[in-house]
């Protein structure tokens, strides 16, 4: 492969990963501040990042900072908001065209990450304040956004059920926070939670793409040199699998929804994350897995069934959209496809044609310049640094019995259901 | 077999396009460097067209509504294997869509493509229908139409679709709805199937790592020859006003969402593209997000980050769209309108022009970046007699009077409507 990788340690809890390929026509500088979820925080760090995005102290405006971007070749700086296990990572991000595609050659790649750092670090601030028009925009929005959860079905039923399946933990908090959180966000709220992340979060600064971007870097790097920072950052681990409830708990929630939505979750402590994948993958992940050929093709019980495996939790996620009618059909036939993994009721051949399709996926993420962002930032989630190649290796020696002995470890902790209103004819 | 090169200097990038023996053009667009293989096999036929007739058929015929959509779904059922069992031995990644104006089957692989290339070109050309098979994707098919009337961004724009048009079936749902395709039948498939799947109504579009003297060597071992059967396709007389000015749906959501659409005369051809290029930049300009309306809109708390705009063209109509969410999407719409009337006579800034165009550049740039989007601009492109590179030569030699005049031309307050969704 083309690609190049280097992550370096730039000390006080910075770390600067570098992925360069040639064959990209642009690039993307992620910089990211990585701190536990905490509902509060969450929140304040979810609108933090908005209001830094508006604009900053160098183009104070929000359509002049927009308009300088859109003319240097559609460049665009946005947010990234999510949750990485029980960690929430907030920050900006800045994608721009090589400069060698420039027309005439211009160097936009140094303007474009001035910019980025500038929101970042040198925030428009009036009398020690956050613009308060942009204050008040952007707690609206948050709030806006917060509402519009419930429009995606499917995503608010998962969102719903986390909080079931990690209570008491971290991961049960939304990383956006909750409409009556946001609104009671202050100025100094703000304030304190920006200095808070500069001074002591950990940071996590990614490079990708194909152009020259060392003009860039070194500004990045004097930037960060330059930062006030606490002594030692505290250090994160980011897997904390979460315990399987001692019963698993049942619960519903009524809807005016066409289609019900089923989330059920089961967790493990299995120790190798590629082993619990492919067992997942065979389970619910492909066209061709077990959820997928009988769940919805052969017994017709679901539009979608498939499953997702959060590593950092030890949880396996299934989700379906379902006939309320068929709710406890499919329920037990999901947990029937499970334990046929369990007894070993599947193929030589479809456990290698899954270990195709994982294997391919995985290569596969060298063709974008986010996807190699993504898979890197996940390998330095888990302090290793494997190629997809050197992961497809080992998925390849994988046995029959290592996907049964991985498949049995997993327990029922959770049925969510979000269960429709609308009466339904069902063909029974 | 003739092969032509289409290059473009300024991108730096080139494809051959194939005119193979059996009727269909082959377009291979090898990027050096990158690892995956995407491919298309797509027909010129989606929702819209339910009216047909070919030099067999005396008269045109028509079929229930959703029937493209139903004959993608069932084309992965072979006799005597499910087709993604097939690409379950070579890894790949396989999908299909079906929009308002084509169908189209594709995978997506690190390794074996050529093996993938020989199951697509397979399946596509092996129809297989059963009443039984029929019955049973009713079934499946009615749980996703389900599952979409659950989606109010998608009931908002449909209804908008339903605004602005009066006859033309743009209105109606790609998926149909369960009553219509209950009636579908083996044999209407099969109708369809013959009528649109034809070679000469097709294209096979491949990006990314690949060699075209292989594909060319299993497109010849694989593609069975077809004869022309001078498809033709009827679309009902749509009058230029629009069906009615306001359309609202109550829905559970969280906050008013809009769309609002402008109706305009169809396009086709490398005219299309113009016009399609050129509105895009007027409809950046007049509402994008660095335009002076939008910053009134953001200050007044009118729009938030979910706006978007885009020039909608599909199935025959064109339309310049805005949608997102707001407190008083009435209010917007009449602002939206108003600067409209502005521009009419005072005409856009130069340098927010010169912006805008630069910004479109680097779009199309960064799409050369993705083996994925490479095989959409050459498909979509194709099925407009036009080419993957000439969006970037339209936008090249835009001027701030094209942009002007396309205002002038396309954008009438009059043949305008708005759809609103909420929980009113």
């Amino acid at each position: 492969m083309a690609v190049s990788y280097s992550r370096e340690e730039l000390g006080r809890g910075i770390s600067l990963t570098r992925i360069y390929d040639k064959k990209f026509k642009s690039n993307c500088v992620k910089i990211a501040f990585i701190s536990p979820l905490d509902e509060k925080t969450a929140c304040v760090n979810a609108m933090l990042q908005t209001v830094l995005v508006t604009s900053n102290a160098e183009i104070p405006s929000r359509t002049k900072l927009t308009s300088t971007l859109t003319g240097l070749y559609g460049s665009s700086i946005g947010t990234n908001c999510g949750s990485i296990g029980d960690y929430q990572s907030v920050g900006l991000s800045a994608s721009f065209i090589g400069d060698d595609y420039t027309i005439d050659g211009e160097v936009i790649s140094v303007q474009v990450v001035r910019q980025l750092l500038n929101c970042l670090l040198r925030p428009h601030l009036v009398d020690g304040k956050f613009c308060e028009k942009y204050f008040t925009l952007r707690k609206q929005e948050l709030m806006d956004a917060i509402v519009a959860t419930v429009n995606d079905k499917r995503g608010y039923a998962l969102l719903q059920a986390k909080k079931i399946i990690f209570e008491g933990e971290p991961a049960a908090v939304s990383a956006i926070g909750t409409v009556e959180l946001a609104e009671n966000i202050t100025q100094e709220d703000l304030l304190r939670q920006h200095k808070k992340l500069l001074e002591s979060a950990k940071i996590e600064i990614t490079i990708s793409g194909g152009g020259n971007t060392a003009a860039a870097e070194k500004l990045i790097r004097d930037e960060m040199a330059a930062l006030e920072r606490v002594s030692p950052v505290e250090k994160i681990d980011y897997r904390h699998n979460s315990p399987a409830k001692a019963k698993p708990v049942y619960k519903e929630l009524k809807m005016q929804v066409s289609q019900s939505k089923m989330v059920m979750a089961f967790k493990s402590d299995y120790e190798d994350i590629y082993t619990a994948k492919l067992f997942c993958m065979l389970l619910g992940a492909t066209p061709f897995s077990k959820l997928f050929a009988n769940v919805r093709e052969k017994l017709s019980l679901c539009y979608y069934c498939s499953s997702a495996y959060a590593d950092r939790k030890g949880t396996l996620f299934i989700d379906s959209g379902v006939e309320s009618c068929n709710i406890e059909k499919a329920r037990k036939a999901i947990e029937e496809q499970l334990k046929a993994i369990c007894d070993g009721d599947f193929t030589d051949e479809e456990l290698e044609n899954t270990k195709k399709s994982l294997c391919g996926g995985f290569k596969s993420n060298y063709d974008s310049i986010y996807d190699i962002m993504g898979w890197y930032a996940a390998q330095n989630t888990r302090n290793t640094a494997f190629t997809p190649e050197e992961i497809n290796e080992r998925i390849e020696k994988l046995t029959r019995e290592d996907i049964i002995s991985c498949a049995k470890t997993f327990k029922p902790d959770t049925v969510f259901v979000i269960r429709g209103e609308k009466k339904e004819d069902c063909d029974e | 077999m003739n092969k032509e090169i289409v290059k473009s200097e300024r991108l730096g990038e080139s494809y051959s396009v194939f005119h193979h023996p059996s009727g269909l053009d082959v377009l291979v667009w090898k990027m050096e460097g990158f690892t995956t293989t995407e491919t298309i096999f797509a027909t010129k036929y989606g929702s819209v067209y339910n009216c047909f007739k070919t030099k067999e058929s005396k008269d045109f015929i028509t079929v229930p509504e959703g029937i493209a959509h139903f004959l993608e779904h069932k084309l992965f059922e072979n006799e005597d294997t499910d087709v993604f069992d097939l690409y379950a031995k070579t890894g790949a990644n396989a999908n299909a869509f079906t929009s308002f104006d084509e169908t189209a089957y594709t995978f997506s692989c690190s390794e074996n493509w050529e093996a993938s290339l020989e199951i697509l070109l397979d399946f596509v050309q092996k129809p297989y229908f059963t009443e039984q098979s029929v019955a049973k994707e009713q079934g499946i098919i009615g749980q996703e139409i389900k599952m979409c009337a659950d989606s109010p961004e998608r009931q908002c724009f449909y209804n908008l679709l339903r605004a602005m048009y009066v006859n033309h079936p743009i209105k109606i749902d790609i998926a149909g709805t369960v009553d219509t395709i209950a009636e579908i039948t083996p044999e209407l498939l099969y109708k369809c199937y013959y009528t649109f799947y034809n070679l000469h109504n097709m294209v096979l579009a491949i990006a990314g790592n690949v060699d075209e003297d292989k594909v060319m060597e299993i497109c010849d071992r694989m593609l069975k020859p077809c004869e022309d059967m001078k498809l033709e396709t009827k679309l009902p007389d749509e009058p230029e006003n629009v069906a009615q000015k306001k359309i609202f749906q109550s829905f559970p959501v969280g906050l008013p969402l809009f769309n609002i659409g402008i109706k305009c005369k169809p396009y086709g051809g490398r005219e299309l593209f113009k016009k399609a290029g050129t509105a895009s930049v007027a409809l950046h300009l007049l509402i994008g997000s660095s335009s002076p309306l939008y910053k009134q809109l953001f200050d007044d708390g009118l729009i938030n980050s979910q706006f978007g705009v885009e020039v909608f063209t599909s199935g025959g109509v064109f339309s310049p769209i805005i949608s997102g969410e707001s407190h008083d999407p009435e209010e917007l719409y009449r602002r939206y309108l108003a600067e409209i009337e502005r521009v009419k006579t005072e005409g856009f800034d130069t340098a927010q022009f010169d912006m805008i165009k630069r910004s479109m550049y680097g779009e199309i740039v960064r799409g050369m970046n993705n083996p994925e989007r490479a095989a959409d601009y050459l498909a979509e492109s194709y099925f407009e007699n036009s080419d993957a590179f000439y969006e970037a030569q339209v936008l090249a030699e835009m001027t701030v009077e094209d942009c002007e005049n396309a205002v002038r031309e396309m954008f009438d307050p009059e043949k305008s409507a708005i759809s609103v969704v909420d929980n009113k």
